[in-house]
C-alpha cells in the first residue's frame, strides 16, 4: 500500500528579530522560533506535536497553514509550496487546509449568531447558493453535536466544551482534507475534553481527515495521534510512531516528559524530575540545545550539533548517544 | 474523624451570588475538615465552587453580589466568619495563607521580589526579627530560586513562570502558616516545571508541618500529592475518600466517570469514556442530586431529593441515592 504524502515539511526555519530602540530600531538578535525542523504526515494520518511553552511549536503551526511566512525551508502541501503561495492559489489552498484554535471564547466572533460563524466560511468561497448554505450549516452543526434549533444564538450562550465543537464545525465546513489544531482541548475540562477528543477522532475516519495536533498533554496527544514529534527549543528532539515513542523513549528529553507527567494512580511516583528550566531562544546553549539539563551529557554534546538519526524504522533522535 | 486535630472546618457553608437573573448557588452546603499537616485535593470541574470555597474560607468571596450566607468555618474552633475585617487581615498571609494560579499575574509587575515578600514580614510586624533582605533572602533560598542574593532586587518580569511559582509558595510559607491554600498552583506551568513546583510544595510540607488545601482540576496532580481527595460537582461535595480508594474504588458516578475520561499515558484504548451533557446551571440547579441528569444509573428519587451523606468506611463519604438506598436496608 503507497501512502500518500499529505504534508511534508523539509528544513523549516522561522526566525524572530529581535529589536531594540523606537525611532533609529536595530536588530539586537533572534528567536530561533522554528529551527530547521523536517518532518512528513501521510493522508489519514495524525502527526501529535508537544513541547513546553516556547519551544516553537504554535509557530510551526502558524507556518504550516499559511499565517506566517518561513525564513527558510519548504512546506509542501499536497504538493504546494505554502510559502509560495499568494493571491488566488493562498485563498483555493484555505479551502483546503482549515484551524482550530485554542481558546473557543476568543475564537469565535461574540457579535455573530454560530450559524453564522459557521456558515461563513461557505460565504467567503461562494460555495453554493444562500439557501443551501443555510442547510449546510445546520448539517454541520448536528455533525458535532450541537443541536441545529440553537442555531440562532450567540456564542456566549453555549458552554467551553460547546464553543469548540462549533469551531470545529467551522473548520468542517469547506471539507478539508487537512486540519491544523493549536491546543485544541487544553482550555477545557477533563470530562469535556474526553468527549472533544472522542469528537475529533470519529470525525477523521468519517471524513478521512489529515490532522497536526499540538498540545503541551503527552496524554492528550498520545492518545489521538498516530505518530509524535517532540519538540524542545525549536527543533524536534525526537519523532516516532505514537506506541513506540511511550514504550522506548529515546531522546532524554523525552523520557523526562513522560517522566514529569503527573499520572492518576497514587501508586505511579513522579520520577527523576529535570533540573533547570528552558533556556531563552534569543541565546540557545551551543551543540545540543538540550544539553544543561540533560542527565546523560556527554563533553561531545556541549560543542556537536547533532542531525536526525533513524534508529528502528520511522522513529527518528537526534541525541548523541544514539548516533553512531 | 480526628476532631482534636482538625485545623479546619467548615460546617454547612453556603456561599451565594446575587445577580439580576436570580441567585446563584456557587457553594452550597459544604462541610468537610483538614487535620494538621493533611494534604487535601479539592477536584471538580471549571464552575464547581472549588474557588468560592477557597474565597469562602479565606473571607475574600467578592462583594458585594456575594455572600456566604450560612454555615461555620472554624479555624482552630474560631468561626471566620465571625470575625471583622481587621481580624482577617491578622490571619491572612500569616496563620492562613494562599497560592494562586496565575504566577504572572499574583505578583505585581512594578514592584521588586524584595519588595513583595517583605510585604508578608511588614503586615505582621515580623520585621523587627531581622533585616529584611535577609529575611527575603532566606525565603528565596528555601524555595530554590537559583542565586538568591541577587535575584533578590529583580523584579517579577525579569522571573520565569516558574520561579515566579516559587517566590510566590515561599511568600505562602514565610510566616509559617498552619494552613495554605494552593489554588490550581501548576495549571499556569510547563509539565517539567510543574514536577518541580509539586515537588518543592511537597518537601515544604513535610519541613513545616502545615497543612494544604490543593484545589485542582487536574486528576494527576492529586495523585501524586495529596492524601485525602473531596470530589465537588455543581456546588456541593459528592464525594470524601482517601487517595488510594478514590483512584482504585470510587464510588459516586461522577467520580468514576472523571477518573475513566482522563487519557492515561500508555493505556490507549480506541476511545475514551466521556460522561455526555453539561454541569447543570447554578442560577436554577435542580433539587435532586445535581448529577442525576447525566448519570446513567439515575433513579426517580434522584431527581426528587439530594441524595444524604452516606459513609461507606469511616473517612470515605458519598452523596449518591444508590448508596443511601444500600445504607437503609
Amino acid at each position: 500500500m503507497t501512502k500518500e504524502i499529505s504534508i511534508e515539511v523539509k528544513g523549516l526555519s522561522k526566525h524572530f528579530p529581535v529589536t531594540s530602540g523606537v525611532i533609529f530600531s536595530k536588530t539586537v538578535g533572534v528567536v530561533k522560533a522554528v529551527d530547521n525542523i523536517s518532518f512528513s504526515i501521510n493522508h489519514g494520518e495524525t502527526l501529535g506535536i508537544v513541547g513546553e511553552s516556547g519551544c516553537g511549536k504554535s509557530t510551526t503551526a502558524n507556518l504550516v497553514l499559511g499565517l506566517d511566512k518561513p525564513t527558510s525551508g519548504q512546506i509542501i502541501v499536497q504538493g504546494e509550496d505554502v510559502a509560495k503561495l499568494k493571491g488566488e492559489s493562498l485563498f483555493k489552498f484555505r479551502r483546503k487546509v482549515q484551524a482550530v484554535f485554542q481558546d473557543p471564547f476568543r475564537s469565535l466572533n461574540p457579535r455573530k449568531k454560530i450559524r453564522h460563524i459557521v456558515s461563513e466560511p461557505l460565504m467567503v468561497h461562494k460555495v453554493g447558493s444562500s439557501w443551501q448554505i443555510k442547510q449546510k450549516a445546520l448539517e454541520l452543526l448536528e455533525l458535532v453535536g450541537i443541536n441545529p434549533q440553537r442555531a440562532d444564538l450567540y456564542p456566549h450562550e453555549f458552554s467551553g466544551g460547546q464553543r469548540q465543537r462549533i469551531a470545529i464545525a467551522r473548520a468542517l465546513s469547506l471539507n478539508p482534507s487537512i486540519i491544523i489544531l493549536d491546543e485544541p482541548v487544553s482550555a477545557l475540562d477533563v470530562s469535556i475534553q474526553a468527549q472533544i477528543l472522542n469528537l475529533l477522532m470519529d470525525l477523521r475516519e468519517k471524513f478521512s481527515l489529515t490532522f497536526l495536533i499540538i498540545s503541551h498533554d503527552l496524554a492528550v496527544v498520545e492518545h489521538v495521534s498516530t505518530h509524535i514529534g517532540v519538540m524542545y527549543l525549536g527543533r524536534i528532539v525526537e519523532l516516532s510512531p505514537a506506541a513506540e515513542l511511550y514504550k522506548n523513549p529515546l531522546h532524554p528529553y523525552t523520557r523526562a516528559l513522560l517522566a514529569a507527567s503527573p499520572v492518576a494512580d497514587p501508586d505511579v511516583k513522579l520520577k527523576a524530575v529535570l533540573e533547570g528550566e528552558v533556556p531563552s531562544p534569543m541565546n540557545p546553549p551551543t551543540g545540543c540545545t538540550f544539553h544543561p539539563r540533560c542527565p546523560d551529557c556527554k563533553p561531545e554534546c556541549k560543542s556537536r550539533e547533532h542531525k536526525m538519526h533513524e534508529i528502528t524504522p520511522g522513529h527518528f533522535v537526534s541525541c548523541l548517544n544514539f548516533s553512531s | 474523624m480526628q476532631t482534636s486535630e482538625n485545623i479546619l472546618e467548615l460546617k454547612g457553608v453556603k456561599t451565594y451570588f446575587s445577580t439580576t437573573k436570580g441567585v446563584v448557588k456557587a457553594v452550597d452546603d459544604i462541610s468537610f475538615s483538614i487535620g494538621r499537616g493533611e494534604i487535601v485535593g479539592l477536584v471538580g470541574e471549571s464552575g464547581s465552587g472549588k474557588s468560592m470555597t477557597s474565597l469562602s474560607i479565606m473571607g475574600l468571596v467578592p462583594q458585594p453580589a456575594g455572600k456566604t450566607v450560612a454555615g461555620e468555618i472554624l479555624f482552630h474552633g474560631e468561626d471566620l466568619l465571625k470575625k471583622n475585617d481587621e481580624q482577617m487581615r491578622q490571619i491572612r498571609g500569616d496563620k492562613i495563607s494562599m497560592i494562586l494560579q496565575d504566577p504572572m499575574v499574583s505578583l505585581n509587575q512594578i514592584l521588586s521580589v524584595k519588595y513583595q515578600i517583605g510585604e508578608v514580614f511588614r503586615y505582621h510586624d515580623k520585621s523587627i526579627l531581622g533585616s529584611l533582605k535577609e529575611m527575603c533572602i532566606g525565603v528565596l533560598k528555601k524555595v530554590k530560586v537559583p542565586s538568591p542574593e541577587l535575584r533578590v532586587n529583580d523584579y517579577p518580569f525579569q522571573f520565569s513562570g516558574g520561579m515566579c511559582q516559587r517566590t510566590i509558595i515561599g511568600m505562602g510559607i514565610a510566616n509559617g502558616p498552619d494552613l495554605l491554600i494552593a489554588d490550581e498552583p501548576t495549571t499556569a506551568l510547563d509539565v517539567t516545571i510543574q514536577a518541580q513546583v509539586l515537588q518543592l510544595m511537597k518537601q515544604v510540607q513535610e519541613e513545616t508541618n502545615a497543612a494544604i488545601l490543593m484545589i485542582t482540576h487536574d486528576l494527576g496532580t492529586v495523585a501524586q500529592l495529596c492524601t485525602r481527595v473531596l470530589v465537588m460537582y455543581a456546588g456541593r461535595i459528592i464525594e470524601k475518600a482517601p487517595v488510594n480508594t478514590f483512584y482504585k474504588n470510587p464510588s459516586h458516578p461522577y467520580a468514576i466517570g472523571l477518573i475513566k475520561s482522563v487519557p492515561v499515558l500508555g493505556r490507549k484504548s480506541d476511545r475514551l469514556y466521556s460522561i455526555e451533557g453539561q454541569p447543570p446551571n447554578l442560577l436554577n440547579p435542580p433539587t435532586g442530586c445535581r448529577f442525576a441528569a447525566r448519570c446513567e444509573q439515575a433513579m426517580p428519587i434522584c431527581t426528587q431529593e439530594y441524595p444524604p451523606e452516606v459513609s461507606l468506611e469511616a473517612d470515605h463519604q458519598v452523596s449518591c441515592w444508590l448508596f443511601a438506598e444500600k445504607g437503609e436496608q
